[in-house]
């Protein structure tokens, strides 16, 4: 072996090419050539595997788009289902607002007038007329009172005879004390003659407050969540609650006197 | 590089370039952007079943309230009934009159009146409410054109941004927008009676006149006047004593949706006139009147 070879690494053996310069290049030609052609293909098929890729990635997202429409109808055919829900309300409220409107207006008329005739009269005073006004399904029966005395749910007048003046300001003090009548005030006071007998006759008017209406039919568990109370002023909390006695006198009191 | 070569490695490397570039914008790039927006359009769904599938478990929370509250037909059955008795209401009159000890003065019914029934704001009833509970509709999934989502009932736009194809959804429950009563047809039958008596028996005949265990009959004025002693004469009731009280009642009876349908079936039979004259005053009323 050489060494001078070997130790440049030279070939071991001394060769000649002997192959023509013009086909050398025709050759290296050719290969530039299916190398370009190559790397087109390469080119090509890697746009090939991402247009798949992106058909893929469609057909899922459109697979997946498809799932949810289908749980969107499920989900609205189940929601509409319960349309009846709605029409059950409707009539609920019709009628939880139609027991509400007729109820609020009831009251106790034989508690709460022997409470007012209890209290008031005895052998000095004695009532003529008590007309009261209580609200209907219509509206509140305060059209007799004057706005200033203040307004609740009901109204009252009272005509009463008394022995005389001193009387008949302890007569409306005492109905002023009944719980249910507010606002106690005469409006006129005047001698009469009643039977041959004088006597110091007063005429008043009142307000009804609502702790005398019973709400007896209202429905207490409301759940259209109707409030009876906003239609009607809330105030006292106390009830009338007074038996009625065989005779609490509206005979004028002379006559008992006498 | 060898220049010789540079053309074929230009060439090449401007067709790689126009082959990835068509691929790119002609293939590639609409396909992961048509993904992308079925993607989007996916979620969109997802997001509008979550809110179908809330709305939906409102509406059995309401249904649950509903079965839970007690029952309202029996108290409605026996004070806002549907039918009108005029006869079981004078016969309870006429009862609450006996067994009180009063005597009737006078008895009348005047007309029927309809009761407007209490002004609530539609945003204030709860049927609004589970009435909104039915606006969301389905979003649209096909290429079909979207349109705009109509107005909900309430005027607000429904729930989710929903795009449906027109005429593709139409809500099972459309609540109404306008205030208004809620009761439509209340209607009150009102009587005015008026006794006398003593106190005592006018006491009782208003607690039996308005016994909580019939129809509610509603007061609507009540007038109480001294009778006493001397005072002027009523023509069929007893001389006047001192603490008697003549009682003015005006009141109604009322019903829910009253039935105004008329019912007679029978067919008339050929009669004749009677022997005695059907004007002919009766012996009791012939005494009075001598």
């Amino acid at each position: 072996m050489n060494p001078v070879a070997l130790k440049y690494e030279a070939a071991l053996f001394p060769s000649v090419n002997l192959v023509p310069k013009d086909i050398q290049e025709r050759r290296k030609m050719r290969a530039v050539r299916f190398a370009a052609g190559v790397a087109v293909l390469i080119a090509i098929g890697l746009v090939v595997i991402a247009f798949l890729g992106a058909l893929g990635a469609k057909a899922a997202a459109q697979s997946g788009l498809n799932d949810a429409s289908a749980q969107q109808d499920e989900a609205l055919q189940k929601r509409d289902s319960k349309a009846p829900v709605y029409d059950s309300y409707v009539a609920r409220e019709q009628e939880e607002y139609a027991l509400a409107q007729v109820g609020y207006g009831e009251i106790d008329y034989s508690q709460f007038a022997t409470s007012i005739t209890n209290t008031a009269t005895n052998d000095k005073s004695s009532f003529v007329e008590l007309h009261m006004l209580p609200p209907s399904p219509t509206g509140l029966g305060a059209n007799s009172t004057d706005p200033l005395f203040g307004t609740s749910v009901g109204s009252f007048t009272f005509v009463a005879n008394s022995l005389d003046a001193a009387e008949a300001r302890k007569l409306v003090a005492r109905i002023d004390a009944v719980p249910g009548v507010a606002s106690i005030h005469a409006t006129a006071q005047k001698y009469t003659n009643d039977s041959n007998q004088i006597f110091w006759q007063i005429k008043g008017s009142g307000v009804i407050t609502p702790v005398v209406l019973t709400m007896r039919i209202i429905p207490e568990d409301s759940v259209t969540g109707i409030d009876v109370l906003t239609m009607v002023d809330s105030q006292d909390t106390d009830t009338p609650g007074v038996a009625p006695t065989p005779a609490p006198s509206p005979a004028p009191s002379a006559s008992s006197e006498g | 590089m060898n220049s010789k070569y540079a053309p074929v490695v230009a060439l090449t490397a401007v067709v790689i370039l126009i082959v990835v570039a068509l691929g790119w914008f002609l293939a590639i790039k609409p396909g992961f952007s048509e993904a992308s927006n079925i993607k989007a359009k996916t979620d969109e769904v997802n997001a509008n079943v979550s809110q179908i599938q809330l709305e939906t478990s409102k509406l059995a929370k309401y249904e649950q309230e509903l079965a839970a509250a007690p029952a309202l037909d029996d108290t409605l059955a026996l004070n806002l009934p549907s039918i009108v008795d005029v006869g079981q209401y004078i016969d309870r009159i006429n009862a609450a009159v006996a067994s009180s000890g009063v005597e009737l003065v006078s008895l009348d019914m005047n007309a029927s009146y309809l009761v407007t029934g209490w002004e609530v704001p539609a945003t204030a009833r709860t049927s609004t409410s589970i009435a909104k509970l039915f606006t969301t509709g389905p979003i649209a999934v096909s290429s079909e054109a979207a349109v705009e989502p109509a107005p909900s009932p309430t005027g607000e736009v429904t729930t989710g941004g929903t795009q449906v194809p027109a005429g593709a959804y139409t809500p099972p429950v459309v609540a109404s927008v306008e205030a208004g009563p809620v009761v439509q047809d209340l209607q009150g039958l009102p009587f005015e009676i008026q006794v006398t008596g003593s106190y005592s028996e006018t006491v009782k005949f208003l607690a039996r006149l308005t016994a909580p265990d019939a129809q509610i009959f509603l007061l609507s004025d009540l007038t109480q006047i001294a009778r006493n002693e001397g005072s002027a004469f009523m023509a069929g009731v007893s001389n006047a004593s001192d603490g008697d009280v003549i009682t003015t009642v005006t009141g109604s009876f009322f019903f829910l949706n009253p039935d105004s349908a008329v019912v007679d079936d029978d067919v008339l039979a050929p009669v004749k006139p009677a022997q005695t004259s059907p004007f002919a005053p009766s012996k009791a009323v012939a005494a009075a009147g001598n």
